[in-house]
């Protein structure tokens, strides 16, 4: 995929699915979705066996985003979080994750480290720009993308998510995507008239809002997953109960 | 043009050009930044150096394709020469060879070898080797090659049958790699000048390179006199790993008798021209750049 905001522009409202392990990832790519996040959340419970970003190091990140570099078949999505550390870290992470074959770049607006968390915390709008501003001078393909996710909505509001974006846009970022938001605010917010394009977060009971240029999976496939996987649980436990009643 | 294609076509040109390549086996990313700065066209992360690098461990392929691709890759992120790579006999068998050419070739590698000896095998200047048939070795070369993705990064046959049934087997052989597709043409071990003559006589149109290891079994040739005989690749496999053990030895020894490094600093680069050797200054300069008040200024509506 040469160019992602071409086809989403001409396909607004796509979903862009999030993988965690190697199978999700073969399986979204035998399905050609334009893009996929190697989300870091769903990344960090596959190899560390924990629910939170934070604990996921960029090496050990990175080792993964090579190993799934070499199975794609459209762009691939990495996940910057909230830059593995100071602007300096941001810039030498997104050299790492680039060189590794990340196609967009997503960064976070928590502080360091980004947690998994339903309410983050929100970074300085100077450490969010010094971030930005290192990673867009890191990157070496003209056709790679920065993205910034802004977390902090219920923190920084409506003019927040404003002035953010007029900010990053002045670094020169591509587009933002907003999340943590109440359907109401994102609706409102797709009305503006942002000067960056805008995505979102998706979870399947997302309302369907024009003016959002893509949504952002957040895990349906690793929750999917999850439940079945419990289900054979309890099966593989009823079939262990049965054979020791006999 | 980005790095790695740039890499891949400098290395291309230079062993194309005629002119014989000087490339230094590089343990490390900070040994690899020194060939770098002192001249070298380009470096190659090999097994024997980053076996004993990595783990303090010879090279009996205990060093993993997750060790010496890791180590690669750190190699190629320090230095803006071409990396060329060891790729022993593909960490496996045929079913290895796409993941291990596209995983050398995706860190940013201008090319990487592939060679005959039989699993697990060991550095091509110790004793007891044994080679696969034949057919092995031009099987994984053409998987290799229709698994590269760019016409650019270069495969290299490598033989060690010299050692085990002689240098006109190990010719035969070659012949053979290269029909199936090899770039270049290695043939480990020769035994004389006459050797390596007539090795460069057989393939008078391909790119061949030359190893030369100091206590091994070929003589240790100068890189003009090797350029000569028409090799196009000189590499120098364990100078700097020796050069390192040989220096660190002579530390500790000195610090076990003295009790002090005092005394001892013009055998070390100084606390400052190491600093600036690995960019302290330059990383210093970066990270100023996007303190808080440097970000005032996009501040604006």
């Amino acid at each position: 995929m040469k160019n992602l905001m071409d086809y989403l522009n001409k396909n607004q409202g796509t979903i862009i699915p999030s993988a965690g392990n190697g199978q999700q990832f073969n399986l979204l790519t035998e399905q050609n979705f334009p893009a996929i996040l190697l989300d870091a959340t769903l990344t960090a419970e596959n190899l560390l066996g924990e629910n939170s970003q934070g604990l996921l190091s960029l090496s050990e990140y990175s080792k993964f985003e090579r190993d799934m570099n070499l199975k794609k078949k459209s762009s691939l999505i990495a996940d910057l979080q909230s830059g593995f550390g100071s602007p300096l870290n941001t810039y030498y992470a997104t050299k790492e994750l680039e060189r590794s074959g990340a196609d967009i770049l997503i960064l976070n607006d928590q502080p360091f480290p980004a947690h998994t968390s339903n309410d983050p915390q929100s970074t300085s709008p100077e450490d969010l720009l010094g971030k930005a501003k290192a990673a867009t001078d890191a990157l070496e393909n003209p056709a790679t993308r920065l993205w910034i996710k802004l977390e902090g909505i219920q923190n920084y509001g409506f003019a927040g998510i404003e002035k953010r974006t007029e900010y990053l846009k002045n670094i020169g970022v591509d587009a933002i995507i907003i999340d943590h938001f109440q359907n109401k605010e994102l609706a409102e917010l797709a009305d503006q008239n942002l000067p960056l394009p805008l995505l979102a977060t998706w979870m399947p009971e997302a309302p369907k809002i024009d003016g959002i240029l893509g949504w952002i999976d957040k895990g349906l496939i690793a929750q999917t997953e999850k439940e079945s996987d419990l289900a054979a649980i309890h099966e593989i436990k009823q079939g262990g109960l049965a054979y020791a009643k006999k | 043009m980005q790095k790695n294609e740039r890499m891949r076509k400098q290395f291309k040109d230079e062993v194309f050009s005629g002119h014989i390549v000087r490339m230094m086996v590089a343990p490390d990313a900070l040994a690899a930044k020194i060939a770098e700065s002192n001249g070298a066209q380009a470096v190659f992360s090999a097994g024997y150096a980053s076996s004993a690098s990595a783990l303090a461990m010879p090279d009996r392929e205990i060093a993993d394709f997750g060790l010496i691709l890791e180590r690669a890759r750190e190699i190629i992120n320090a230095v803006n020469i071409p990396v060329f790579v060891d790729a022993d006999t593909g960490y496996g068998d045929e079913q290895n060879i796409p993941r291990t050419t596209q995983a050398i070739e995706e860190i940013g590698a201008a090319g990487m070898f592939l060679e005959d000896q039989t699993w697990p095998k060991r550095c091509g200047h110790m004793d007891g080797k044994t080679v696969e048939p034949t057919e092995i070795l031009e099987k994984k070369i053409r998987i290799a090659k229709a698994s590269r993705r760019h016409d650019n990064f270069l495969i290299m046959s490598r033989t060690d049958a010299r050692a085990v049934y002689g240098l006109s087997d190990a010719i035969q052989r070659s012949r053979r790699y290269k029909e199936a597709g090899a770039d270049l043409i290695f043939i480990e071990a020769p035994r004389s000048y006459d050797e390596l003559k007539e090795i460069h006589d057989a393939f008078p149109t391909t790119p061949m390179m030359a190893n030369m290891i100091e206590g091994g079994k070929t003589p240790l040739l100068k890189a003009q006199e090797l350029e000569k005989l028409g090799f196009n690749i000189v590499v120098h496999p364990t100078a700097m790993t020796y050069t390192q053990a040989y220096a660190e030895e002579k530390l500790i020894q000195n610090i076990q008798q003295t009790g002090t490094t005092e005394g001892y600093e013009d055998k070390m680069i100084t606390f400052s021209k190491f600093n600036q050797f690995v960019g302290l200054d330059k990383i210093n300069a970066r990270d100023a750049e996007y303190s808080p008040e440097n970000m005032k200024k996009y501040m604006i509506n």
